[in-house]
């Protein structure tokens, strides 16, 4: 009995609430923001009025990287709801004050439930890490649906707020390819909603569509109607039948007054002048200027994307409680490597052989670190292409016979067969400075950290534990 | 055989038609101009490449202007011709003129690839005269080109069309050589192709020599842009080249052909479509210089010999010969009425004759021609019945139509509220 009503009791020390067992954070505008401590916490409270701030107070919290945050429910405390769309979506709901927690008890409840069953594998793939997130908010609060909304903030116009929320609104193009990935891997069923026009520079929906000069691009001209006169044939802007004197309209060329348009004049054209080139046009060109980037579009060349509606498929809903874990089939493709499961072959046939002859034989691993963010700033094309050339780095310091192989998108595995171990651990740390220069001279938009190290087979291990015994560590970090 | 029976007089007689005007005009002084032609342009060979030099010097720009209605399937073509060009200081400007086919989405495609400078629309049709004048509205270089669109051009055509501006400051204007392109399509094609060789490019070689040079073709001619602003652009027409002409001509200036400038196109392939054209072209004789300009003969402050000269041998070889053939017909039914076979037979001799002189001799005047002369040496019999015969009772019947019944003027090659006033105020 007393334990029943010390858990109905609202006990507030601070900022923190206590209440059903479950640990309230009050956040307040005065707090030192520290998204990494909310892991203590197993319910946010919002004391925050203005709308920026909290907006922002959410997208740090549910683009944060623990899972025990960005699926940390959140309240906001206020009487009235909000219009802004980030708020709205990613928020769980709002309550007058503390003595109105029982409200969300049963929503809290079924969140809470829900978050228990999630299982969080160590994902490296930036992409599998952002499908996982997504997948694991949206079956947190319920969602089966993933709709686009349209939002002036967004860098395409449109918002998938779970998925969006990753990312600032120059890399949102990257949203699409990631959820066209899920619709790939029958994660998502999609509807067609809208078609959006890009920047073909900088693939933001900021585009400023303008008629302008065909020359010059401005939109600063002046229109002239052309007066054809039919006895003499003149043909020239309207000004130049004007005269002085009075309103009529005379013909500069045979004197003769125009009278009636239809019958000794007409106005065949229309002619445009550029107050910038003074070129002389018939016809506007229609060009997007992109406000962002600047770049001037020729609308036939803008990026053009469907905005699909996405419903979760039943793997959708178990990839989602389980994790989606993808080696990216493109990077199996990426030449001079092979793929993990004849990796394994082949580093059977050498622990067999090392078993026969007793020579020397040892497996390495070059590793990006915190590959979620690199391909967050990278995009997918161009992490792709940094995985490309540090394969490339490994094939030309290796021997012919080595074989080369990725684990997942950061990490790379490759053997270094018949290399005394002192040797190859000193080609190694030459091959990771090599690497090291190469990736700051290509990549200068993002620090990208490797690590790299050899180790040696031993006699009688096993495939899976010589692997294991070199990727565990890594995924640990 | 018939010269010794009959006596030289007697020759002369029945045949003075040939003799005194058409012998004499189109071979004697065809070939002694072109001796001299060809000997000026050997002593002026270096004040030629001067000119040139100097043209290249100063690389003015050139306004290439292309009015025009449903000529849209032609652009590209002509654009393609232009690329070529060894001149390249060219501004292009395409007007539609009230087309009603595909012109306008293809000239605006070709104009957004950049083959086309200009593009202008007129959603209602004002006639060719209206069209070149929107041109040359926005035209800006210091000399102009009137191309037709279904033409097109030798790579070095434009340089050449400009070179004599530089040659002589009194040039305003300098027609292009137009040559046959279909001229293998049929009989009429040929007929026209040996017309264009022959009596055409000859023809205005020796008159731009003699300085009486009277038509620059509006399918390839250049005009000084101060001049054609003086005169206010063109006229309505039809023959709208040769009246701009006459207008240059009267503001003191002379009129040059260039047969190095040389530009194919292709002619009518029917009789009856020839006959349309060149009942056209004849009527505007009457039209303009009959009426129009009939100044030109009478003493007055502007007063031009060359002028003179020129219309008068223009009425004289194409209106008053004209005339004077029926009376000559006519004296030979009534006072040679026995011998009419045998004259008919003469004549046709003779001019076959005079025609494969023509044909074989002025081949060594012609720097550049587009067909083998050999090709047209079967049709120099044909050439006769052509010349004599088919063009001479065209005109015939234009000369009648224009002079009374003033029917250029109900010619659909114009819109009818343009002719209507053009007739209202007699021009």
């Amino acid at each position: 009995m007393v334990e029943d009503f010390e858990k109905d009791q609202i006990i507030v020390d601070g900022n923190v609430v206590t209440y059903h067992n479950l640990k309230y954070f009050i956040v307040e505008i005065n707090d030192k923001f520290r998204p990494d401590t909310f892991t203590q916490y197993d319910v946010l409270l919002l004391d925050v009025r203005e709308e920026s701030l909290l907006q922002y107070i959410i997208s740090q919290v549910r683009s944060h990287l623990n899972p025990r945050v960005y699926l940390i429910p959140i309240f906001i405390l206020n009487t009235t709801a909000y219009d802004e769309t980030v708020i709205n979506s990613l928020s769980d709901g709002t309550i007058p004050s503390i003595n109105h927690l029982d409200q969300i008890d049963p929503k809290l409840l079924d969140i809470r439930a829900r978050i228990s069953r999630i299982n969080h594998p160590k994902v490296l793939s930036f992409e599998s890490q952002m499908i996982n997130r997504t997948l694991n908010l949206m079956y947190t609060r319920g969602k089966k649906k993933l709709d686009p909304i349209p939002y002036f903030h967004s860098g395409i116009g449109y918002y998938y707020p779970e998925l969006s929320v990753n990312f600032n609104h120059r890399d949102e193009i990257t949203v699409l390819k990631i959820l066209n990935t899920a619709e790939d891997e029958g994660l998502f069923q999609s509807e067609f909603h809208e078609r959006v026009y890009l920047c073909n520079s900088c693939h933001s929906g900021y585009l400023n569509y303008r008629e302008v000069c065909p020359k010059c691009n401005s939109s600063d001209a002046t229109a002239q109607d052309l007066v054809h006169h039919f006895p003499c044939a003149y043909v020239g802007p309207i000004e130049d039948f004007q005269n002085s004197i009075d309103d009529q309209l005379d013909c500069p060329k045979c004197n003769k007054t125009l009278r009636h348009i239809g019958v000794d004049y007409d106005k065949p054209s229309v002619l445009y002048t550029c107050n910038s080139c003074h070129h002389r046009f018939q016809d506007y060109y229609t060009k997007a200027k992109c406000t962002t980037c600047g770049t001037e579009n020729d609308v036939e060349h803008l990026v053009s994307k469907s905005i699909k509606r996405y419903i979760m498929t039943k793997k959708g809903e178990s990839v989602a409680i389980n994790g989606y874990i993808n080696i990216e089939k493109q990077l199996e493709t990426l030449s001079g490597t092979v793929t993990m499961e004849i990796f394994r072959v082949l580093l059977q046939y050498e622990l067999q052989r090392l078993h026969n002859v007793g020579y020397q034989t040892n497996i390495g691993y070059l590793h990006v670190e915190k590959a979620a963010q690199v391909g967050g700033v990278l995009g997918l094309e161009k992490q792709k292409e940094l995985m490309n050339d540090l394969v490339q780095v490994l094939k030309s310091n290796l021997n012919p016979s080595d074989f080369v192989s990725f684990y997942n998108s950061s990490t790379i595995l490759f053997s270094f067969v018949g290399t005394d171990f002192e040797k190859a651990k000193s080609t190694i740390t030459e091959m990771q400075s090599l690497a090291s220069r190469l990736l700051t001279k290509s990549y200068e938009k993002v620090h990208i950290g490797l690590r790299m190290d050899i180790v040696s087979l031993k006699l009688g291990s096993e495939v899976d534990q010589s692997i294991n015994s070199i990727v565990t560590p890594l995924t640990k970090m | 055989m018939y010269l010794q029976t009959v006596g030289f007089s007697k020759m002369l007689r029945v045949f003075w038609f040939f003799f005194f005007f058409e012998f004499f005009r189109y071979v004697v002084v065809d070939l002694v101009s072109l001796i001299f032609i060809k000997w000026d342009r050997y002593r002026n060979r270096y004040d030629y490449l001067d000119a040139k030099r100097r043209l290249w010097l100063e690389l003015p720009l050139v306004s290439i202007i292309v009015p025009g209605k449903n000529e849209g399937k032609h652009i590209f073509k002509l654009t393609t011709s232009l690329q070529e060009q060894t001149y390249t200081n060219f501004e292009l400007i395409i007007v539609d003129d009230g087309s009603d086919d595909d012109t306008e989405i293809i000239c605006k495609s070709l104009k957004k690839n950049g083959y086309i400078d200009y593009f202008v629309r007129n959603e209602v049709r004002g006639g060719k005269a209206s069209g070149a004048n929107t041109a040359l509205r926005i035209a800006k270089g210091k000399y102009v080109v009137h191309l037709d669109a279904d033409c097109s051009y030798d790579f070095d055509a434009i340089e050449n069309i400009i070179i004599p501006f530089y040659e002589d400051r009194k040039i305003g204007a300098v027609g292009g050589n137009v040559m046959v392109r279909n001229y293998r399509e049929s009989v009429v094609t040929a007929l026209q192709g040996f017309e264009y060789t022959d009596a055409i490019s000859i023809g205005r070689m020796v008159s731009s020599y003699l300085g009486i040079y009277r038509v620059v073709s509006g399918a390839f001619g250049a005009f000084r842009m101060d001049l054609l602003q003086r005169v206010q652009g063109w006229d309505i027409g039809p023959g709208l080249d040769g009246d701009i002409t006459v207008k240059f001509r009267k503001l003191g200036y002379k009129i040059r052909f260039e047969d190095r400038a040389v530009c194919q196109t292709s002619v009518p392939n029917t009789f009856q479509k020839l006959t349309k054209q060149r009942l056209r072209w004849d009527k505007s004789l009457v039209r303009f210089r009959l009426r129009k300009h009939s100044d030109v003969f009478f003493p007055h402050q502007n007063f031009s010999l060359s002028n003179f000269i020129s219309f008068l041998e223009n009425i004289t070889y194409t209106l008053i010969l004209n005339i004077k053939w029926y009376i000559y017909a006519a004296d030979m039914i009534f006072n040679f009425a026995s011998l009419l076979p045998f004259i008919i037979v003469m004549n046709i001799f003779l001019y076959t004759g005079a025609n494969l002189f023509k044909l074989l001799v002025f081949n060594l005047f012609r720097e550049r021609t587009n067909a083998p002369f050999s090709y047209f040496l079967i049709y120099v019999p044909l050439m006769v019945f052509y010349h004599g015969y088919f063009l001479r009772i065209v005109r015939s019947i234009a000369y009648v139509k224009e002079f009374f019944f003033k029917e250029s003027y109900k010619d659909p090659w114009n819109p009818e509220k343009t002719s209507i006033k053009a007739l209202e105020i007699g021009i």
